[in-house]
C-alpha cells in the first residue's frame, strides 16, 4: 500500500504527477511546461526523503489489492486535477503578462495560452477519469468488507467534487467557454476541494484512519 | 607557451562607417581568388575570410602571419583598388588568442551590431565551407571553427543572448506565439494593403500561418495583396463579418480615425466566445481602439509597445554578455590547451629523434669493442627502453605545467637547449 506513512504517500504523489503529466502530454508537439511539473515533482520528492520512516502495516485492509488500487486511483485522480489546476494558474499569470505587457522571464519561460488551456483540459479529463475509477472501486470495497457508510463525509466530498466537476467540464465543452473561464474554474474547483477535504480531515474522524 | 599562429585583419561596423565597409567587402568570386593567393603565393597553412555587410575579416594561419597579413593588405589595395586596406585605423589586426577570442565574439553574435543575432552564426558557417571547399583550411583553422561551433551552441543554451525578439516586425510574431501554440493553424486578417502591412503579414506566413485576409477600402488592391500572399481578399464593408473567423488581426491603414472601434470587437469578442485574438496596430494614427484591450480573450499590442518589447530584450541581451564572455574565455583556454598538446606532441617528437640519433651513434661507436653479432638485439631493446622512459618523464613534466604558460615555456625552452634541439626545423 503507497501510502502508509507520509513518505510513501509523497513519493506516490511525485510518481501520479509525473504519471499524469505524460498522459497530457502524448501527442502534444510542445513541452513547454515540463520544468515547472518536474520541479514540482522533485519537492514532492523532497519532502517524501524527509519524511523517510517505516511502518508496518497493522491494518488487514491496507494490505488488500483492490482497496490498494482504489487508494492509487483516487489519489492520481486528485493530481489530475491538481495539475490542472497548476495549468490554469500558468494560463492565468501569463493571460495576465500578455494584457498588462510583462514581458519578463516568467512571461519567455511559460508556454503559450492555447498549449495551457490543452493542458489543463487533458489533466482534468485524466483527473475525472481516474477519480471515478479509484470512486468506483472504494465503494466496491466498502461493500465486500461490509462497511458501508454513507455519512463518511471524506466519500460525500470526493462524490461531490468529482460529479461536480463533470457537469462543470461538460458545461464548458457545451458552451465553448474561453481558456480563462476554464482556467478560473478549475483553479477554483480545486481550492474548494483543498480548503474543503483540509477541513475535514481535522474536523471528522472517518473510517479512512487506518492508525 | 607558444602564441598561437593565427592571425586576423578585419574591418566592422565597429571601426568603419557603411560607405568604407562596401568598398572593401569581398564578392564569393574575391573570397575564392584571395583565398588561393593566400594559401599559393603567400604560402599560408590555412585561411578563412568572412565578408557580410557588416565585417571583412580574413583568418590566416601560418608561423609568419603577421607578415603574411602585411603582403595580403598590399595585395588587397590592388585587387579591390582602393587604399582604404592600409588605412589602419579602419582596420584591426589581431593575432593569437585575442583573434580566436574575437571570432568567438563574432559567431555568437557579441560583436553584432544587433546584440545576439543569429544569422551571422550561419554566414561563418558558409565562409569555413568554402575555405573548406578549396582545401584553404589547416588543423589551426578546422579546430578553431569547430571551437566556435561549440561556443554558439553553449552561449545559446546556456545565456539569454540569443532569447526575445530584437526586430519589431518578428516582435508581432513572437507574441503570437505566446498566445498560440501552432501558428499553422491560425488564420490571419491584414487591415490595409501597404508595405507596413504586407511586411508583418509576409512574416507571419514564413512562421507557418497559412490561412490569410487581406481587407481594404480599395478593393483591386487589397486582391493584389492576397494574391502575393496566396490569401483571399474581401472589401471593407465586410470587416465586422470577417474579423470573427480571424485568430490574429494586423492593421495598417492610412485612415485618421479608428478602423477596429470597441464595439465590433465587443461583438466579434463574445461571437468567439472570448476565445483568443491577438491584435497588432501598426498603424499611425492607430486603426485599433486601445480600449479594446480590457475585453476578455482579446490582445491589442500597438507600434509602441512592439517598440518597448524590443528595447527591453535588446537590454536582457545586454546582462548576458558578461555570461557570453566568461563561456568565451573557457573556450579561448581550451584552444590555447589544445594548441600547446598539439606542439607539445611535436617537441616530444622531436626529442625522440634527437635521442634516437645519440642512441644510434653511441651503438655505433661501441660496436668494434662488441663481439660479431652479439648482443645486438638486446642493446637496442635496452637503449630504447631507457630512451623511452626519458621521454616519459619530460611529457608528464611538459603535462603538469600545461596550464602554467610560463613555467611551460621555461621548460620547452630547457629541453630544447639542453639537447640541443631546433624547434625552427
Amino acid at each position: 500500500m503507497p501510502f502508509s506513512t507520509a513518505h510513501d504517500a509523497f513519493s506516490f504523489i511525485a510518481f501520479s504527477v509525473l504519471f499524469v503529466y505524460m498522459i497530457s502530454e502524448l501527442g502534444m508537439q510542445h513541452r513547454g511546461a515540463g520544468l515547472f511539473i518536474l520541479s514540482f515533482a522533485f519537492v514532492l520528492e523532497l519532502v517524501s526523503a524527509l519524511h523517510m520512516s517505516w511502518q508496518t502495516e497493522t491494518n488487514e485492509l491496507l494490505s488488500n489489492k483492490t482497496f490498494a488500487l482504489h487508494a492509487s486511483m483516487a489519489v492520481t485522480g486528485y493530481t489530475g486535477l491538481l495539475l490542472a489546476a497548476i495549468y490554469s494558474l500558468m494560463y492565468i499569470i501569463q493571460n495576465n503578462n500578455l494584457k498588462k505587457r510583462n514581458i519578463g522571464t516568467v512571461f519567455q519561460q511559460l508556454p503559450s495560452l492555447t498549449y495551457l488551456e490543452k493542458m489543463s483540459r487533458r489533466s482534468v479529463v485524466t483527473g475525472i477519469i481516474l477519480l471515478g475509477i479509484g470512486i468506483m472501486l472504494g465503494h466496491y470495497q466498502m461493500m465486500i468488507i461490509d462497511e458501508y457508510q454513507y455519512r463518511d463525509m471524506k466519500v460525500i466530498l470526493t462524490d461531490v467534487v468529482w460529479i461536480l466537476y463533470i457537469i462543470v467540464y461538460l458545461l464548458a465543452m457545451k458552451n465553448k467557454w474561453s481558456g480563462e473561464k476554464m482556467a478560473w474554474w478549475s483553479l477554483f474547483g480545486f481550492l474548494i476541494l483543498i480548503v474543503g477535504g483540509g477541513l475535514l480531515i481535522y474536523m471528522s474522524n472517518s473510517f479512512h484512519k487506518f492508525y | 607557451m607558444d602564441q598561437i599562429p593565427l592571425g586576423l585583419l578585419g574591418i566592422s561596423h565597429k571601426t568603419a562607417p557603411v560607405e568604407v565597409r562596401e568598398k572593401v567587402a569581398l564578392s564569393d568570386t574575391e573570397q575564392r581568388e584571395a583565398l588561393g593567393h593566400i594559401i599559393n603565393t603567400l604560402s599560408a597553412d590555412g585561411c578563412m575570410m568572412l565578408s557580410t555587410c557588416n565585417r571583412t575579416e580574413i583568418y590566416v594561419s601560418a608561423d609568419d602571419h603577421e607578415e603574411i597579413i602585411e603582403k595580403l593588405k598590399g595585395w588587397l589595395v590592388s585587387l579591390k583598388q582602393t587604399d582604404l586596406y592600409s588605412d589602419s585605423d579602419l582596420f584591426y589586426n589581431l593575432n593569437g588568442q585575442s583573434a580566436a577570442e574575437h571570432f568567438f565574439k563574432v559567431i555568437t553574435g557579441i560583436d553584432s551590431q544587433i546584440i545576439g543575432e543569429q544569422q551571422i552564426a550561419g554566414q561563418v558557417k558558409d565562409s569555413y565551407d568554402i575555405a573548406h571547399q578549396l582545401q584553404g583550411t589547416d588543423a589551426i583553422i578546422n579546430k578553431l571553427f569547430n571551437f566556435a561551433m561549440q561556443v554558439k551552441k553553449k552561449v545559446h543554451n546556456e545565456t539569454f543572448l540569443t532569447d526575445g525578439t530584437v526586430s519589431i516586425s518578428f516582435a508581432g510574431v513572437e507574441l503570437a506565439r505566446k498566445i498560440f501554440s501552432d501558428l499553422d493553424k491560425k488564420s490571419i486578417l491584414v487591415v490595409g494593403a501597404g508595405k507596413t502591412a504586407e511586411l508583418a503579414a509576409f512574416h507571419f506566413q514564413e512562421n507557418g500561418v497559412k490561412n490569410i485576409r487581406v481587407v481594404n477600402r480599395t478593393y483591386q488592391r487589397a486582391q493584389e495583396l492576397a494574391e502575393k500572399l496566396s490569401g483571399t481578399a474581401s472589401p471593407m464593408e465586410d470587416l465586422p463579418n470577417v474579423l470573427a473567423e480571424a485568430d490574429i488581426v494586423i492593421s495598417a491603414t492610412s485612415s485618421e480615425n479608428f478602423v477596429i472601434s470597441n464595439d465590433i470587437m465587443k461583438r466579434v469578442a463574445h461571437q468567439r466566445r472570448h476565445q483568443p485574438i491577438f491584435l497588432i496596430d501598426l498603424a499611425i494614427p492607430r486603426d485599433i481602439d486601445p480600449a479594446i484591450n480590457e475585453i476578455g480573450g482579446i490582445f491589442l499590442y500597438n507600434l509602441d509597445d512592439l517598440e518597448e518589447i524590443v528595447k527591453q530584450n535588446l537590454e536582457k541581451r545586454k546582462k548576458e554578455i558578461p555570461k557570453s564572455m566568461k563561456i568565451i574565455e573557457d573556450f579561448v583556454d581550451e584552444f590555447n590547451k589544445w594548441y600547446s598538446l598539439n606542439s607539445m606532441n611535436s617537441i616530444v617528437g622531436k626529442l625522440k629523434k634527437r635521442l634516437d640519433t645519440i642512441r644510434l651513434n653511441e651503438i655505433e661507436r661501441l660496436k668494434s669493442k662488441l663481439p660479431q653479432n652479439g648482443y645486438r638485439q638486446e642493446i637496442d631493446v635496452l637503449t630504447e627502453s631507457i630512451i623511452n622512459k626519458v621521454v616519459r618523464q619530460h611529457v608528464k613534466s611538459l603535462k603538469n605545467s600545461i596550464h602554467d604558460p610560463e613555467k611551460y615555456q621555461k621548460q620547452v625552452e630547457l629541453i630544447l637547449s639542453i639537447y640541443e634541439i631546433d624547434n625552427d626545423k
